[in-house]
């Protein structure tokens, strides 16, 4: 079903040539989830983009599974399995919450019945947004919109899921119910996951793996247990670094 | 008295129509690529020029120069996607919706100046499909061509609106429209999307300059009076908004036949702008704008 | 460049014109280098508000036109001397500037670059339409500054004009205003969370920029002294865009060097006839934008590194 990301060398750059990745490596193991955790201005958010397609990358190789994927534009990457949900709003605000589900499988949109099995398995994932499918997804509340989006980027049966800080801004209530989720389709080994978070022990405890970035390059990796008994060396490592002005 | 207001609406809204045909593709492509096209009105200026071509020179009937014109039209706004905008919104440089203003203003006045070498300044005229006056209730008058330009106008703007609201395509575009991101994660393709809505951008505004051709007159630098009424009616009506491009245009083309009519004829072409200042002064973002931050 | 060269220029443009006036040019090339500070005045002031700003303003033309017809409002109607409206319309022009920034000013972005298009495009339908002021396409006539035809004493104004837009220009980017407008160029949401009066910085500029546009216009009509409708089309607009753009936007001698180019072309061009030299200047400054974004001034600057500093302003 899924696939392995490898990244080798990801370097991305918005204007000019100010690099904020910088060579960044990274193994995700097929079906496995790969927490990824650091300073802010580590490049987090950037590594996901790149991967996505919606940033540009200048250097480095991208392979799903036996797929280069680094040269190809987000719309041919969606094509390949990847599937992003960016942690910028990315709700279709003036559309109804079935027709953001319905254009989640955007990619496979002739399939009719495979597209309506979907939408109405998705549909059904998160109760704080069930009742409201067929309301315009613009008039829900912030944190519902987030659960639209993470439901509309599993429409797609992604082979590789990229969650940018899924849970940020989100109430209690919704947490939880994004966890279950995120811990389901860990159970469900059918998805590879990369998950940016900003709240540490949240991650470390769904991680199968778990990889430290600092300043647009690898800090650390190692397997979720083995980063949680390191954390406070860590933590204290990025604090000497933000305190003497190195990241930001 | 009544029949002269009578007139003058009904007159107003044929031509309101023709405006909003005109313009509804400047804000289609303003939409999903947040690019205000200054080539525009050159896009309907070549389309009246293939029409005259069509119909003039090859002598075959006036409603292939229709084709002809939106073909033509969509052809060179297809073009000037490809070869002007795409490298600028695909780069990597800051301020690239000044530099595709810049750039499609400076594409406007190259082809103002190529046309004028090549066909010169002579005001041409289109024949008419349906040159006849027609008397409606025994006291109006309106011209067939006018009636014709209208049906056309308003038939293929209820087509934009099925495309928009009905297919992918129009899915497609909506999605670009309201959340760049959100169609980029979703895979909806934007170079694809922007041809396509380009190529509809293009083939209505030449299509609404052939319509507009035996009413007025075909010369090189008429694209600069279409881009000022086009510009109008998107400011008005909300930039990236297909409901109030059409609700613009044919406010403009009332307000303006009344104008003329009851104020002074002289000034046709300048009542818009008083028009459309009245509107900012009220609703900065046009009456169906929804944010005023169009960029 | 230093700041003291900076300060230097004007004195050289002034200490030219009248150097010029005492050599007693032909009188084709004493035209061309007159009309040419008409045109360094309205590109140079494009170029602060469009390349320093961010404002992006299609009035520009628009703003000129009607501080000629002011002028021969003024001298004609009201029995002014020229010298006086020179005072006078960059100062009428201004108000005019800003009346028009209140509106097209409220909504940031696109709706500035179409509003002053509209505006640009029906003033030049009123005056079309307005024959019995304007006197329709023969034109109005106006008398020179000083009986007889002088080049020389224009050449001379010619020389102080220019010098006095680059003191305007480097009271401008040096002081203040300057860093306020390329603070809201560069980033308007981060220069509005620094607590810059946006609008206020945005209005002043673009009353700055009409006021120099008024004096070119005001300068024109002086020394033309014919003025038709056709002084405002969306061609000469073109011009003045292209002579910025080729220069460079946002540097300070960008729209010096854009007119030098471009006049000179005309200059040697002109035999082709008029469509010709649109076609070919339309053409050049189409593909500066496309492939040299940034103008010869930064183009020249690449192929000489160590000379980039000297350079930006």
């Amino acid at each position: 079903m899924s696939e392995a990301i490898t990244i080798k060398g990801l370097r991305v750059a918005y204007e000019s040539d100010i690099e904020i990745l910088r060579g960044v490596d990274m193994l995700g193991g097929a079906n496995t989830l790969t927490a990824i955790i650091g300073p802010n201005g580590a490049g987090k958010s950037t590594l996901l983009k790149g991967v996505a397609g919606v940033a540009p990358v200048t250097g480095g190789e991208i392979h799903l599974g036996g797929q280069r994927i680094e040269a190809l534009n987000a719309a041919q990457r969606v094509g390949a399995g990847v599937s992003f949900v960016p942690q910028e709003a990315s709700v279709f605000g003036q559309m109804t919450v079935l027709e953001n589900l319905r254009l989640g499988g955007w990619h496979r949109r002739k399939d009719k019945a495979w597209l309506e099995r979907r939408i109405a398995f998705c549909g059904d994932l998160f109760h704080s947004i069930k009742p409201h499918l067929e309301r315009r997804a613009g008039d829900l509340s912030g944190g519902q919109q987030k659960l639209v989006e993470i439901a509309r980027g599993l429409v797609g049966e992604p082979r590789l899921l990229l969650l940018d800080e899924p849970t940020a801004g989100l109430s209690p209530v919704m947490v939880r119910e994004v966890y279950r989720e995120i811990a389901r389709l860990k159970e469900s080994r059918s998805v590879t996951v990369l998950l940016v978070e900003q709240n540490v022990r949240e991650a470390l405890a769904v991680a199968d793996h778990v990889y430290v970035l600092a300043m647009g390059q690898n800090d650390t990796d190692g397997p979720a247990a083995e980063i949680a008994g390191r954390l406070d060396g860590i933590v204290r490592n990025w604090m000497s670094r933000e305190g003497s002005g190195m990241a930001s | 008295m009544t029949q002269l207001f009578v007139q003058s609406l009904l007159l107003g809204l044929l031509q309101g129509g023709l405006y909003a045909l005109l313009a509804v593709g400047l804000s289609l492509v303003f939409g999903i690529l947040r690019v205000v096209n200054f080539a525009h009105g050159e896009f309907a200026m070549l389309g009246s020029f293939a029409a005259v071509f069509v119909v003039d020179m090859l002598g075959l009937p006036v409603w292939t120069g229709l084709i002809a014109a939106a073909v033509a039209g969509a052809a060179i706004a297809y073009a000037t996607n490809i070869l002007v905008l795409r490298p600028i919104y695909l780069s990597r440089m800051r301020q690239k919706g000044e530099y595709t203003i810049i750039a499609t203003f400076l594409l406007s006045q190259f082809l103002i100046a190529a046309a004028t070498l090549s066909f010169g300044t002579t005001y041409r005229k289109l024949p008419g499909l349906w040159d006849q006056n027609l008397a409606i209730f025994d006291y109006i008058y309106l011209s067939g061509n006018r009636i014709v330009a209208f049906v056309a106008a308003i038939a293929m703007i209820a087509l934009l609106f099925f495309i928009v609201y009905r297919t992918d395509i129009g899915r497609a575009w909506r999605a670009l429209t309201q959340n760049p991101l959100g169609a980029a994660v979703v895979g909806i393709d934007v170079n694809r999307y922007a041809n396509l809505a380009f190529l509809a951008s293009g083939a209505f505004a030449g299509l609404a300059a052939a319509l507009l051709a035996p009413l007025m007159f075909v010369f090189p630098a008429s694209g600069v009076i279409a881009l000022v009424k086009a510009f109008i009616v998107v400011i008005i009506g909300g930039l990236g908004s297909i409901r109030g491009t059409l609700f613009a245009g044919l406010l403009l083309g009332v307000v303006e036949v009344m104008c003329t009519v009851y104020i002074d004829t002289g000034y046709t072409d300048a009542y818009g702008f008083a028009l459309m200042i009245a509107v900012l002064l009220f609703r900065p973002q046009g009456l169906f704008g929804r944010t005023g931050r169009a960029v | 460049m230093t700041k003291l060269t900076h300060h230097l220029v004007p004195l050289l443009f002034v200490a030219a014109g009248l150097g010029l006036s005492l050599i007693g040019l032909r009188p084709v090339v004493a035209d061309l280098l007159i009309l040419s500070v008409y045109y360094l005045l309205l590109a140079g002031s494009w170029n602060l508000l469009a390349g320093f700003a961010g404002q992006y303003s299609f009035a520009h033309i628009g703003l000129a036109t009607a501080g000629a017809y002011g002028t021969a409002a003024l001298v004609i109607a009201g029995g002014l001397s020229g010298w006086a409206t020179l005072v006078i319309m960059p100062l009428a022009v201004a108000l005019l500037g800003g009346g028009l920034g209140l509106v097209a000013l409220r909504v940031r972005g696109v709706q500035l670059p179409l509003i002053t298009f509209a505006f640009a495009g029906a003033f030049a339908v009123f005056l079309a339409a307005a024959s019995d002021i304007t006197n329709g396409s023969m034109g109005l006539q106006l008398p020179k500054l000083v009986p007889g035809f002088d080049r020389s004493l224009y050449l001379v104004l010619g020389g102080i004009l220019a010098g006095l837009f680059f003191i305007v220009q480097n009271w401008m980017i040096d002081g203040k205003l300057g860093l306020l407008m390329q603070a809201i160029r560069d980033n308007e949401d981060i220069a509005h969370g620094m607590g810059v009066g946006i609008f206020r910085v945005k209005i002043a500029a673009f009353m700055i920029t009409a006021a120099i546009a008024g004096l070119a216009g005001s300068f024109y009509a002086n020394y033309v002294g014919v003025l038709a409708p056709s002084m405002l089309s969306m061609g000469e607009m073109g011009y003045v865009v292209a002579m910025a753009v080729i220069g460079g936007l946002g540097y300070r001698y960008g729209p010096l060097i854009g007119v030098v180019i471009i006049r000179s072309i005309e200059y040697f061009v002109r035999g082709f006839g008029a469509e010709y030299t649109l076609v070919i200047i339309t053409g050049i400054a189409l593909l500066v934008v496309l492939f040299f974004r940034e103008g010869v001034i930064a183009y020249v600057s690449r192929l000489m590194p160590r000379q980039t500093a000297r350079w930006r302003s």
